[in-house]
């Protein structure tokens, strides 16, 4: 108790006329750009979605048309719930695939590689995005690299399905997109458990997947959650992976977005927007209890 | 008891001069809580001042209104006859070294030292003398360049004494500044800034909750608990004649006996009647005897108004031995420490033995206070 | 972890080996389709021929050649320049009142803050295009494109500096305060100095964002075209050898500037230490 006198210059501050406007007056700046500019223009988008187009002009006319809209064509329909059904799949392969990877970097890399290594993996994740996309256009496809040197090599003689332009191809590259940031969110929690615990169970007569199983990932479900919540949630608004790698069978919502606002279908856009936006806040919602900022982005 | 600026405190702001540091019905709240409950105190001009207690009462809090990292809720606090409780920490002619030294890590030793004098707008060659001085004073003239990470723990504390006293301040105020230190270490550096404090001067306002290291290094104690200042004296002043149970027994080691007054005689829990100096109120108290205090001998050779008991114990502890006796006067073992020749005299374990002491070395003590 | 005894075991260098392979595999795909791209911008054969017969720099003396690049180039620096400033000054000030005000609902305030990182890039570019087009009823511009990446890059500073500043041991202030520093001489001289290395980390982190940024830009920036919408364009026409140069020399850059952003505070504070001691030096040379 003798130590909570923390702040600075209390009768300093004392003296100021109104102290506790002035301690937040730093935050101006901020509220102005994410207030005035991000979230305002998601209040509209809102407005926007049970608004109506006439003559290509917004009418300030509430109506339910554009959700009746979309729910109305089978193809939109398909399309979200084939959006939701690859998130979900992209967001599983990912995670099951970096689960391992964090457990070897954290446990069998000796400790002096471990930051070169997992920096070498991260890496990626902050370079161009759409460069990555784009790096998988020459490799998939009939006559992509893959296909060209599988029938080089003579292991078939026929385009694998696999590397096509179709919904697969668009789940491969969201796995090869979101990789790094699953696997730096699962080290980071695994990097700090005690290995003995494991030992301890395995001990008590535990295998080692069931020590894992019981002992390790209920720890660090944090982090899977932390890990699940950030990759699905840009995975639900792709637009460039499908666009680039998809062709035409591997459209998604976010394609749907794109193409309302080009076609000047702004309302009908906008009630798509609204749909993206409230499954990611029942994601969040779902997962608030468990869920980490400081864990994804280290802050 | 809390004063406020009344027009008789302001009467005696002129005859208060002489004091280095005065706080006047000082009181400090956080939230709901109460850190410091009518605090008066004075510091003298050049003294070493010890603030003494366990963690949690006060002592710092009192440390950071005198460096004014923190306002009273009530009270004054005046430095020289001249009220500082309103200014600014970097307006009080106040320095601080810090618990953690809060040396700053991106600055040399030197640049460390002469942060403050730069901060003054002190004159470039002035200030580099100066900080010569301040590092000579703390031995670390060949330190300067160094980076406070490449420093021991010991080096990293005088240079944080060495920055507070480079600006010559008119108090200097130390938090526990040897609490992360080893203990040799902190013998040492206690010797080191008792002879600093000597050659400078400068009013040393010092915190610990070491109770050793007060006695060693103090010329006057103020033993806080619970926001209250306890007991304010000499280190011999505090040690021989506490004022309350609490005092008595956070500063040494201490035998207690609940006892019924009767005049100039104690009535110990036994029935043994114990003389005391001087009368008293009758009515029950505490009896305090320091375990040196207390005398062992055979029960037959006794004088009268010693306590009849059992010897459970005795440990060898180098320069005396402590000998645990059970008696019927007190729930707990009372302690005896046998110095010296005394030594030669240690009674084997179960001899039947008594247990006696001088009027002069019992301390009777009000029974209701200093209960926490 | 040395003596982590079921790796040594029989099974434990087994499973030991497996997941070593593994890990290589992981890396094999991570960085396959990257080095596939830079060969192939050295490949001669217009129609990327597998394997690669002969080698060429001609694609890198097209592009750089290309006035359309240039003026891209031209646009996105300007672009990421503006961005870097916006997102350090409103970040850095953010942070402040986020770590050290008595914040009521800082978890809340907190989750709003970085909210935009949440949020897929495709939602803030169109409602911020809705805002622009419909009420405000300003033109499309690169400036408005600015605005629309700012929102998004800023939370990444207030991230950085508000840890930073998280870990910053407030002592250091008191003491400052103590020695006779006001406010702005603790900020000058104590507070900056010390988070410096989070600023420009968070400085240089938004400058590659920036220059990477597609979606948000691709609605907001109207008849102009940085990098990443120049290629783009060009994808819908087909792969073009020049692109994937144009690509590999985007590509060195972001790692370029990664690689600074995580270097420089170390050299910041190594030159500055350096600086130091031979100041020091010399001034002990002087007086001795």
């Amino acid at each position: 108790m003798t130590d909570a006198a923390t702040t600075v210059p209390t009768a300093e501050r004392r003296r100021r006329v109104l102290p506790a406007v002035a301690s937040y007056l730093p935050f101006l700046p901020a509220i102005v750009l994410l207030g005035g500019f991000f979230l305002v223009p998601l209040g509209i988008i809102v407005c926007y979605s049970f608004w109506e187009v006439v003559d290509y002009n917004v009418v300030h006319r509430w109506t339910l048309d554009n959700y009746h809209y979309f729910f109305s064509v089978t193809a939109y329909v398909r399309t979200m719930w084939a959006t939701l059904w690859v998130s979900l799949v992209a967001t599983g392969i990912t995670l099951g695939l970096a689960f391992p990877f964090a457990y070897w970097l954290s446990r069998y890399v000796p400790r002096r590689l471990r930051a070169p290594l997992l920096v070498l993996a991260v890496v990626p994740f902050w370079t161009s995005y759409l460069l990555r996309v784009y790096s998988w256009l020459t490799i998939l496809g009939q006559k992509g690299l893959l296909n060209r040197f599988l029938q080089w090599t003579g292991m078939t003689h026929h385009p694998i399905g696999l590397f096509l332009y179709d919904r697969s191809a668009v789940i491969l590259v969201l796995i090869y997109l979101y990789f790094p940031f699953a696997a730096l969110t699962l080290y980071s929690s695994i990097e700090r458990f005690d290995w003995d615990q494991l030992r301890a169970a395995m001990d008590l007569g535990a295998t080692p997947f069931g020590a894992i199983r019981r002992i390790l990932v209920p720890q660090i479900r944090p982090g899977i959650v932390t890990a699940v919540i950030f990759v699905f949630i840009p995975i639900l608004g792709e637009y460039l992976t499908p666009q680039i790698v998809g062709g035409t069978g591997g459209v998604m919502i976010g394609n749907l977005v794109v193409n309302f606002f080009q076609a000047a279908e702004y309302t009908r856009g906008a009630a798509v927007s609204l749909l993206i936006a409230i499954f990611i806040l029942l994601m969040l919602v779902l997962f608030r209890r468990s869920l980490s900022t400081r864990e994804a982005y280290g802050g | 008891m809390a004063v406020t600026a009344t027009p008789a405190s302001q009467a005696s702001e002129a005859e208060s001069g002489r004091a280095g540091i005065e706080l006047r019905g000082v009181t400090k709240r956080y939230g709901g809580n109460v850190a410091l409950r009518e605090v008066d105190l004075e510091i003298r001009d050049g003294e070493f001042f010890c603030l003494l207690g366990p963690s949690g009462c006060g002592k710092t809090t009192t440390l950071n209104l005198i460096g004014g990292f923190v306002g009273p809720t009530e009270g004054t606090i005046w430095l020289r006859g001249r009220r500082i409780d309103n200014l600014p920490p970097h307006k009080r002619p106040v320095n601080t070294v810090f618990q953690s030294y809060a040396l700053f890590p991106h600055m040399s030793v030197r640049d460390n030292v002469g942060f403050g004098l730069r901060m003054d707008g002190v004159k470039r060659a002035e200030a580099s003398q100066r900080v010569n001085e301040a590092l000579a004073l703390v031995g670390l003239e060949d330190y300067g360049d160094r980076t406070p990470a490449q420093l021991s723990g010991g080096q990293q504390q005088r240079v944080a004494v060495a920055r507070a006293l480079v600006k010559r301040p008119a108090v200097l105020l130390l938090d526990e500044p040897l609490g992360a230190l080893d203990l040799k270490l902190r013998q040492r550096l206690q010797v080191e800034l008792t002879q600093i404090h000597r050659e400078v001067g400068t009013t040393f306002v010092y915190v610990t909750h070491d109770q050793e290291e007060a006695m060693s290094m103090a010329d006057r104690i103020a033993v806080m608990n619970l926001g209250v200042i306890e007991q304010l004296g000499t280190p011999f002043e505090i040690y021989r004649r506490p004022t309350s149970r609490f005092v008595a027994d956070f500063i040494g080691d201490a035998n207690f006996f609940d006892v019924n007054v009767d005049g100039s005689v104690a009535v110990l829990s036994d029935g043994t009647r114990v003389p005391l100096e001087g009368a008293r109120t009758s009515g029950p108290a505490t009896l305090m005897v320091r375990p040196e205090s207390l005398r062992i001998g055979d029960a037959d050779s006794a004088p009268a108004g010693a306590v009849p008991g059992r010897a459970v114990k005795s440990s060898f502890l180098g320069t005396r031995v402590r000998v645990a006796v059970h008696t019927e006067a007190s729930v707990v073992p009372l302690m005896v420490a046998m110095h010296g020749e005394a030594q030669s005299s240690v009674p084997a374990e179960d001899a039947e033995i008594a247990v006696w002491w001088a009027p002069e070395d019992a301390i009777v003590l009000d029974s209701s206070r200093g209960e926490s | 972890m040395a003596a982590d005894v079921e790796i040594l075991s029989r099974r434990g260098r087994v499973t030991r080996l497996a997941l070593a392979v593994y890990g290589t595999l992981i890396y094999v795909f991570l960085f396959g389709p990257i080095v596939l791209l830079v060969l192939f911008s050295f490949n001669a054969n217009r129609y990327g021929t597998f394997p690669v017969t002969a080698w060429t720099l001609k694609w890198y003396r097209a592009a750089v050649s290309d006035y359309q690049i240039h003026d891209a180039v031209a646009t996105t620096l300007k672009v990421a320049g503006e961005v870097t400033a916006i997102s350090v000054v409103v970040g850095t000030t953010a942070a402040f009142p986020l770590v050290r005000s008595r914040l009521r609902w800082r978890d809340g305030v907190r989750v709003g803050l970085v909210l935009p990182i949440m949020i897929p890039g495709l939602l803030i570019g169109v409602s911020l295009l809705v805002l622009f087009t419909g009420p405000l009823h300003w033109q499309l511009s690169p400036q408005t494109a600015v605005i629309g990446q700012s929102v998004y890059t800023t939370p990444f500073v207030i991230l950085l500096v508000s840890a930073r500043l998280q870990g910053f041991d407030r002592a250091l202030e008191r003491a400052a305060a103590d020695l006779g520093a006001n406010a702005f001489n603790r900020l000058r001289f104590v507070v900056l100095p010390l988070i410096l290395p989070a600023i420009i980390a968070g400085a240089l982190l938004a400058f590659t964002l920036s220059l990477d940024e597609f979606i948000i830009t691709y609605f907001l920036i109207g008849t102009n075209i940085t990098l990443p919408i120049f290629i783009y364009t060009q994808i819908k026409f087909g792969i073009t050898p020049e692109v994937n140069a144009l690509a590999s020399m985007l590509l060195a850059a972001s790692l370029l500037v990664l690689a600074l952003a995580f270097a420089l505070p170390q050299v910041i504070r190594a030159s500055r230490r350096a600086v130091r001691f031979g100041t020091g030096r010399r001034a002990a040379r002087i007086t001795a």
